[in-house]
């Protein structure tokens, strides 16, 4: 009883992550989750209709749990997918230094030396917490990795180029970003106020 | 007939809009919100004694061309000098689509006027305190030429507003840089150039720097009717723009 009641639950919330994302276009996986839910659903509701002599299921008790376990297990993998990449969109992922160089230089054009871009050369405060939060380049793209663009912006015109970095750190509320100025010599200029990511 | 006499000489600058005639044409240009509009007010505005801050109060975006009138003097020259300004949006058209309100309808609906085929100055506006302000000049200072505005003797003006507003984010030496870059992009598209290649910092709240500018304009339109009409200016020693400006070759 309390497990149908934990998957009418579950189904429900799945709906609501549904409407938040159908604007997007992003809700096919989790269609897919409703789905396996409403599966578990119908077994442990045939279970217990059955337990209560009610309906009569002509499948060995054996055979049902091992579909529940195969469905629970594919639900599991589906699951830690999407919140993969959820997290990955969130917080990037861990690149060597030589890597987060390359997309740097892919995206940019050019990069510092491979040592200044890993040394943590700068230092701001975080407008929010007043933390004070050191940085390299790597972390920067590290934490952009899936959307360097999102991380990196290059505002350039009139012969002259600069950049503007957000780096991320754990903030009082979260996540929060920094928008931090750099000039074509990859030197620090100015930082704005920290923003929830 | 009488009334509207009567009406003109109420309106004292709508007046004098009508009946004298510009020495030459303004034309300011860049990003939304850089401060075009306010900079045309100020100069309006702007006396000998003081600035009328409230001038500068309650702008909107600008959504059509805005005219104004300034009246001021050159050091050299024997009459007024009355500086036409042409107040453009600073929204852009986006893939073409029919906007209106955008720079681009804006100059098609315009671009007859005889005063817009022969501007004196244009004005390269930008915010100090957002750099991005400064590196979009490069799409404006490219519609600008795409659009016929620069001429030969068309001055180009590179003004950073917003004086008042610290931390700057653009510094000296990148306005420098960017003065070359218009500079170079200048020479090489407008054949026989002859303008000025320039730049001010004004703020249109505090009032700083409005009467150079006005100074400033008030020369380069002179200098650009000198160079139009191939003429020596008469002004000799006593004006500043012999001295140090391009029409010192005459």
């Amino acid at each position: 009883m309390a497990g149908i009641v934990g998957l009418l639950v579950g189904i429900g919330f799945t709906l609501k992550t549904i409407g938040v994302l159908r604007p997007l276009g992003l809700q096919r996986r989790y269609w897919i989750l409703v789905g396996f839910l409403s599966f578990f659903f119908l077994m442990y509701l045939s279970q217990l209709l059955s337990l209560l002599n009610i309906v009569f299921i002509p499948i060995n008790p054996t055979t049902l749990v091992s579909l529940v376990y195969l469905g629970g297990a594919i639900y599991v993998v589906l699951v830690s997918f999407i919140s993969l990449g959820l997290w990955r969109n969130v917080v990037g992922t861990p690149l060597s230094n030589e890597k987060a160089r390359e997309l740097f230089i892919k995206y940019v054009g050019n990069a510092p030396s491979l040592e200044r871009f890993s040394s943590k050369e700068y230092s701001v405060n975080c407008s929010f917490c007043g933390e004070n939060i050191n940085f390299s380049l790597v972390d920067v793209v590290s934490s952009h990795a899936d959307n360097i663009e999102r991380g990196v912006e290059i505002q350039e015109g009139m012969g002259l180029k600069m950049l503007v970095v957000y780096p991320r750190h754990v903030c009082k509320d979260g996540l929060r970003e920094i928008p931090v100025k750099l000039d074509d010599g990859y030197k620090y200029r100015s930082h704005g106020e920290s923003r929830p990511v | 007939m009488m009334a509207t006499n009567i009406a003109l000489m109420e309106n004292r600058d709508l007046y004098r809009g009508i009946m004298m005639p510009a020495t030459g044409s303004v034309f300011p240009i860049g990003d939304g919100g850089v401060g075009k509009t306010a900079l045309a007010k100020a100069m309006v505005a702007h006396t000998n004694e003081a600035i009328k801050l409230e001038c500068v109060d309650g702008i909107k975006k600008t959504v059509n061309m805005e005219f104004e009138f300034v009246s001021t003097t050159c050091a050299g020259a024997d009459e007024a000098i009355c500086i036409q300004m042409y107040v453009p949006p600073g929204q852009r058209s986006v893939d073409q689509a029919e906007q209106i309100g955008t720079f681009e309808k804006i100059m098609d609906t315009y671009s007859f006027m005889p005063n817009m085929q022969s501007i004196s100055v244009i004005l390269l506006t930008y915010k100090l305190s957002e750099f991005r302000t400064l590196t979009a000049l490069e799409s404006w200072l490219m519609t600008a030429m795409m659009h016929g505005l620069i001429k030969p003797y068309t001055s180009v003006l590179l003004v950073g507003t917003h004086l008042d507003i610290t931390p700057f984010d653009v510094k000296p030496e990148q306005v420098q840089q960017a003065l070359d870059f218009v500079r170079s992009k200048v020479e090489e598209n407008i054949s026989n150039y002859r303008g000025c290649i320039e730049q001010t910092y004004v703020s249109n709240v505090t009032g700083t720097g409005i009467s150079e500018l006005k100074r400033d304009l008030a020369e380069l339109i002179c200098m650009a009717q000198h160079i139009k009409s191939g003429t020596k200016p008469n002004c000799d020693d006593a004006c500043a723009m012999c001295m140090d400006r391009r029409c010192k070759d005459f």
